[in-house]
């Protein structure tokens, strides 16, 4: 199964391109989905709030959510992750099977964010 | 959401005047990096985020696991939270035997903390404790206040190990001295309070001997003269 990005090339889903529509009558709008994955990092950020080690925050609910989202988070949570930070590491490398951090930047959260601008960019997700 | 108003939502227990919020909202760092006075990276030994780790160590989450990296920036344990001219001061929370949080003592005596991904506070060691004690899961945070008739659930974990260790200080630093029963009141009133908790101190200067002492104690393993004397 695959869909296609911002430039109209295939590429591998990890979910077989189900994402939100998973057992549902009818796809679900862009509109819709955005909303949703608003709730949930605003949910997500609420229930892991204070909590020093990433791993509870990675193995939340929401945080699953929006990896199982698929593709279509990616540009949101680049987005997110630009504007408000957050661990959104582990659902990036999750949904895109891609790694862009530099062994020697690994832990330094603004080279990190820099890091996954740039492959977003280069990839056609942002601008 | 604001870091003021997340703090009245999750941890409702700190009221508003009792702490003041002392820097920006980040992700750039966390409590253990806060703890050990870095703020360009965060320490994690779970390594689900390419965080930084001291090679060698464990990777899990237990509190002899963040006790021994604090170790390697320095820190040995100590007995009490006293302000000390000359230490730094490392609080370690604990929910059961797994880590939740550390808080660094500031010159002044109070505590400083940050928040997860969020802010740094400035407050005093007790109401972290009483709050997040409120909120931990396990047996270990039941336990009620002390002198209000309630007996607290036994600590698990290394602190059984410890108990038997008494502390007595000589000039800046801290030396072994077994006693029985030992004098740790101040970790036993903590421990009472409903957390486990470990005080670590990083002798002035750094390379300066600050020998150790563990002075954990349950409320269980209290006599009722040293609960009520809390």
């Amino acid at each position: 199964m695959s869909t296609k990005n911002r430039d109209g090339r295939a590429t591998p889903t990890l979910n077989g391109g189900q994402g939100a529509a998973a057992g549902r009558s009818r796809p679900r709008s862009t509109e819709d989905l955005h909303r949703e994955f608003r709730q949930l990092v605003e949910q997500w950020r609420e229930e892991t709030f204070g909590q020093s080690l990433a791993a509870p925050g990675v193995l939340n609910a929401a945080y699953l959510r929006i990896i199982g989202m698929g593709e279509q988070a990616i540009p949101w949570i680049l987005d997110e992750l630009e504007k408000n930070g957050g661990q959104w590491y582990v659902a990036l490398q999750s949904i895109t099977g891609e790694d862009p951090i530099p062994a020697e930047d690994r832990g330094h959260r603004p080279k990190m964010r820099a890091a996954w601008r740039e492959w977003g960019r280069r990839n056609g997700w942002i601008d | 959401m604001s870091c003021e108003r997340l703090i009245a939502t999750f941890l409702p227990g700190l009221e508003p005047g009792a702490y003041e919020i002392t820097s920006p909202t980040t992700d750039d760092y966390n409590c253990i990096s806060w703890a050990v006075g870095e703020t360009h990276r965060r320490w994690d030994p779970l390594g689900l985020l390419p965080d930084h780790w001291p090679a060698g160590l464990a990777r899990n989450d237990r509190l002899e696991t963040i006790e021994a990296a604090l170790r390697l920036e320095g820190f040995e344990s100590c007995d009490d939270d006293v302000l000390e001219d000359g230490m730094e001061k490392v609080a370690l929370f604990a929910d059961g035997a797994h880590f939740t949080h550390a808080a660094r003592q500031l010159p002044s005596g109070r505590w400083t903390s940050k928040l997860g991904d969020y802010c740094d506070i400035e407050h005093e060691l007790e109401d972290l404790v009483r709050v997040r004690s409120a909120k931990a899961s396990s047996a270990t945070a039941k336990s009620s206040p002390l002198c209000a008739g309630h007996a607290a659930e036994p600590l698990t974990g290394s602190s059984a190990t410890r108990r038997e260790r008494g502390c007595r200080r000589s000039g800046r630093t801290l030396t072994w001295a077994f006693t029985s029963p030992p004098d740790c009141g101040c970790a036993a009133r903590l421990h009472n309070r409903g957390g486990q908790l470990v005080v670590l101190v990083r002798g002035d200067p750094p390379e300066q001997p600050s020998a150790f002492v563990f002075c954990e104690i349950s409320a269980a393993q209290m006599s009722d003269e040293q609960r009520c004397a809390v």
